[in-house]
């Protein structure tokens, strides 16, 4: 059993277009998919992320203002998760419903101590 | 972290039904002139409960917690386009009482939304259409769904809606305006010189947008259509309104109205007689919107090199100047005087600030003139 992350990615433009109905359809659906990791014992920890953030870079800590170029590169939000294998993490993620806005998961096996 | 069925389950078309709801009594506050900045900023706070809702859980009270996040939202956009002009107090009276909100406040602002939707100056497709919105929360795809129309078709139909009962809004205030001109201890040279001028702006209301929502400035307005009623009442507000020596704002801002109309040509517009009138009013006024027109007007008068040196002396003023009427203004000027890359750039930079759909469309089209 190890810790699994997944980035989440991009959906914001197809976000924007949802009605009322439509956005808490889909915010449903997401309950519904946390609930269900919370059940099974799966779920660690996750949060959203707002779209506010710096960068520091190099050596002289260079300060960059806010997110990063294209939006679907944003991150945002995260989950931990547990899973058998990094196969079984990605099988868990494809009922993620953020691919119904043509968003992404990033899947990422966390080392062990 | 405990995302909870049940109340998953209670909340049935809670987001269509809050729209209708936070519109309603977000316009009540923030003025009908603000709708649109309004729908945009409860449309902002439903993506976010989407978000944060579906990852985490849902808020105890899921309607307050909309109402103050969209309220936030107006609050902070009015502050970004208020901070250059006037308006600033207006703003904080409504911080003051952005909190509490009741049922009694929510029905009462329903009512009247219902009474703006329906009003008899739309047609009944403008008005279901409106309502359908406004009140229940439907989005452009779905209006267009169950009317059967075409997107382009409902998308235009709720902006011409809006128009209208913005103007209402307007024959409104010069009906009360007129009530208080009415009463004796009103009739004063001051309310008569701000009738006049409420006068002269309406009389030309219907002409500043096309057929395709187009913005149309001054000199391609259609002037037969002008309204001669509105013209005439204007005329006769504004000669009772010179009984004394006091001359306030409205005094040279209906002054500066009637300059406009009057003409039968743009081109016989008495431009140096406008700008001596724009030079007296900003002394008193100091506002940025005064100080941006009278250049405008210097630019007719003594040309654009002229215009541009007061209005880099203006951005001098003013660093953080946020006003999208600067750099459309900024950028007329720099193509008069052929400086063609950097209008590109001021008009990017208007459209930027821009926050009316009508106003971007007019400069996108212009930018890409160029």
């Amino acid at each position: 059993m190890s810790k699994y992350l997944y980035l989440f990615r991009g959906g914001d433009a197809r976000m924007a277009e949802l009605s009322p109905e439509e956005m808490q359809e889909h915010m449903q659906k997401w309950g519904a998919w946390m609930q269900g990791l919370t059940e099974k014992g799966i779920l660690v920890d996750g949060l959203p992320l707002t779209k506010e953030g710096k960068r520091l870079t190099g050596q002289d800590k260079m300060l960059i203002d806010g997110p990063y170029t294209e939006g679907a590169e944003v991150v945002g939000g995260y989950l931990l998760i547990n899973a058998n294998s990094l196969v079984e993490a990605v099988e868990i993620a494809k009922d993620c419903p953020i691919f119904e806005n043509n968003g992404e998961v990033e899947v990422r096996e966390t080392m062990n101590m | 972290m405990a995302p909870n069925n049940q109340i998953h389950n209670k909340i049935d078309h809670l987001f269509r039904r809050e729209y209708g709801k936070i519109c309603a009594s977000l316009t009540g506050r923030f003025g009908i002139k603000n709708l649109q900045l309004v729908e945009d900023a409860v449309q902002d706070a439903l993506i976010k409960a989407m978000q944060v809702w579906g990852f985490t859980s849902i808020p105890a009270n899921p309607s307050a917690w909309l109402y103050k996040v969209a309220a936030n939202r107006v609050i902070d956009n009015l502050k970004r386009v208020q901070k250059s002009s006037a308006l600033c107090a207006e703003t904080e009276i409504f911080i003051g009482f952005s909190d509490n909100v009741d049922d009694e406040w929510i029905n009462d602002s329903l009512l009247k939304m219902i009474f703006a939707t329906c009003h008899p100056c739309l047609s009944s497709t403008e008005q279901i259409t409106l309502s359908l919105k406004l009140l229940c929360g439907f989005n452009v795809p779905e209006i267009s769904r169950a009317l059967i129309k075409k997107t382009e078709a409902v998308k235009k139909s709720l902006l011409r809606a809006k128009n209208k009962i913005r103007e209402d809004v307007c024959e409104e205030a010069v009906r009360l305006a007129y009530i208080l001109q009415s009463h004796p201890n009103f009739d004063t040279p001051e309310v008569n010189a701000l009738l006049a001028l409420m006068c002269f702006n309406l009389s030309r209301f219907a002409t500043r947008q096309g057929s395709e929502m187009q913005l149309i400035t001054l000199e391609f307005q259609d002037r037969e259509l002008w309204d001669k009623n509105y013209i005439n009442m204007a005329i006769r507000f504004l000669s009772k309104s010179a009984r004394e020596e006091n001359l306030s704002k409205y005094h040279l801002e209906a002054a500066i109205a009637s300059l406009y109309v009057m003409p039968q040509k743009f081109e016989d517009t008495d431009w140096p007689e406008i700008l001596r009138l724009y030079n007296m009013l900003t002394i008193s006024d100091f506002s940025l919107s005064a100080k941006l027109n009278r250049i405008v007007v210097l630019a007719k008068v003594n040309g654009a090199v002229t215009a541009l040196k007061e209005l880099d002396q203006l951005y001098h003023d003013y660093p953080k100047i946020e006003s999208h009427t600067f750099f459309a203004i900024k950028a007329n000027l720099e193509l008069e005087v052929g400086e063609v890359n950097k209008a590109i750039k001021s008009l990017d930079e208007s459209i930027l600030r821009a926050n009316n759909a009508i106003e971007i469309k007019f400069l996108r089209n212009k930018r890409d003139l160029y």
